[in-house]
């Protein structure tokens, strides 16, 4: 009888990218890119339609610079699930906790309790009551993770050679539009759409497009830049 | 040797009492033998309005956790979804007029024997198996709830029907000597099930239990 691994130690030395492991990249992602101040701004996005970036190294270097210059990131975040075959959304919220070099404290709050946390080398998912614990270094996949958003944090995302990246813009927003290289990466994602303000200040929105086109939505609001945040958010027992 | 003290007495009672209690047609009597229609059952999926649970699965050794959306797409075709917290879509099965379609699955869970698993224990909480069976009916004196019982070659199901809302309460699915798997179900006040609890013994085990989810479906 065929044995069942573990479904993350099954991930071991394969190389594809689950959604999750998407997603969990582009959190860092957004810690790259994010600053400053932003509401709820799905309105923003009723505007003029997106055309390519003419001048791409000046936008690169205004990220650069947001990157170099947070060092923490608080922010409540909604997260949407568009399901193009049942026409179906699925909202869930809560909030998130960044802190350089590898701190992150992804929380759910509605409509259920679940969180993810990366502490350096490590991962742990606390769902309801039960703390599971994975060693990144163990695992393949966590040290894809883990090195995509240590290339985010450090500003060094935008040469990955892991994404294909187009540069948009249109009167109010810019748009970055990541499409996975890898083959393995390919066969679950389409592409990840990241907004930012016009300003650089801030990512709006998030959008991860799956083959099927189901899109996952993630919206940001009252976020912190640069305030202290207590290591305990980042221990989960 | 058992010496008859109070605490032995009482021990022995309370097993008694667990052998007697555990038996399903404990207080059942054999009414009839009927075929079991559409509406002798209520349906787990919702005709109206998609559901949305909260999902812990433990298969084997793995425990998966996310969002089971179950949604009629058209009076004879139902969709069963299920996604992780974050967004990712682990299955979806299509069910049409009883018979499970696999829609899409996630490359790791992409194994004949786990697909089969989780599709027969899936029918078996949506109550898949139930409609055109022919069944012995057996009833309470109390008139509470009656039992539909089933079975093929192999396994006997024993479904606890409440008698005024016609809502299955509990499912007990036996082998020839073992209890194989059960199934216990809770409902809110509209007769939608809120806690369903499946424990499925065996060399591949399974557990699922399922928390309605509420107000997070938008059309």
């Amino acid at each position: 009888m065929r044995e069942m691994k573990p479904f993350l130690s099954s991930l071991k030395g394969r190389r594809f990218y689950p959604l999750s492991t998407i997603l969990l990249a582009c959190m860092f992602a957004l810690t790259t890119f994010m600053r400053g101040e932003v509401g709820f701004l799905s309105a923003v996005f009723t505007q003029t339609p997106f055309k390519p970036v003419k001048d791409t190294l000046l936008l690169k270097n205004k990220i650069d610079n947001m990157s170099k210059q947070t060092n923490s990131i608080e922010s409540d975040f909604i997260q949407t699930k568009n399901l193009a075959m049942l026409s179906e959304k699925i909202t869930s919220e809560g909030h998130f906790w960044f802190q350089k070099q590898n701190n992150l404290r992804w929380e759910y709050s509605e409509p259920f309790k679940y969180i993810i946390v990366i502490n350096k080398d490590k991962i742990l998912i606390k769902d309801e009551n039960k703390v599971k614990k994975y060693d990144m270094n163990a695992n393949k996949v966590f040290k894809e993770i883990n090195d995509v958003m240590i290339s985010c944090v450090n500003g060094n995302i935008l040469n990955s050679n892991k994404f294909q990246i187009a540069y948009f813009e249109n009167d109010k927003n810019y748009k970055l539009e990541l499409t996975p290289t890898n083959q393995a990466m390919k066969e679950n994602l389409k592409k990840i759409n990241i907004y930012f303000d016009k300003n650089v200040t801030s990512v709006v929105k998030l959008e991860m497009v799956e083959l099927g086109d189901d899109i996952t939505i993630i919206d940001f609001s009252n976020k912190k830049l640069n305030v202290k945040i207590t290591p305990e958010k980042f221990i989960l027992k | 040797m058992l010496r008859l003290h109070p605490k032995n007495l009482f021990l022995s009672s309370l097993f008694i009492t667990l052998i007697v209690s555990c038996s399903p047609s404990y207080k059942y009597k054999l009414s009839r033998t009927e075929v079991i229609t559409e509406s002798d059952i209520h349906s787990i999926i919702n005709k109206d309005s998609s559901l949305l649970y909260k999902a812990k699965i433990n298969l084997y050794t793995n425990y998966y956790s996310g969002i089971i959306l179950l949604k009629q797409t058209n009076p004879t075709t139902s969709h069963l979804l299920f996604i992780t917290e974050l967004g990712m879509k682990m299955f979806e099965f299509e069910i049409q007029n009883n018979q499970f379609k696999l829609i899409y699955v996630f490359e790791p869970l992409n194994k004949q024997r786990v697909l089969e698993i989780i599709e027969k224990d899936m029918k078996l909480i949506l109550l898949q198996n139930l409609v055109n069976k022919k069944a012995n009916v057996f009833e309470q004196k109390n008139q509470v709830q009656h039992i539909f019982q089933t079975s093929n070659e192999k396994l006997k199901y024993y479904h606890f029907i409440q008698n005024n809302t016609n809502v299955v309460n509990k499912i007990i699915v036996k082998g020839s000597v073992f209890t194989k798997a059960k199934v216990n179900y809770s409902y809110n006040n509209n007769l939608k099930a809120t806690n369903i609890k499946l424990k499925h013994r065996g060399i591949f085990s399974l557990k699922i239990e399922l928390n309605k989810i509420s107000t997070t479906l938008k059309p």
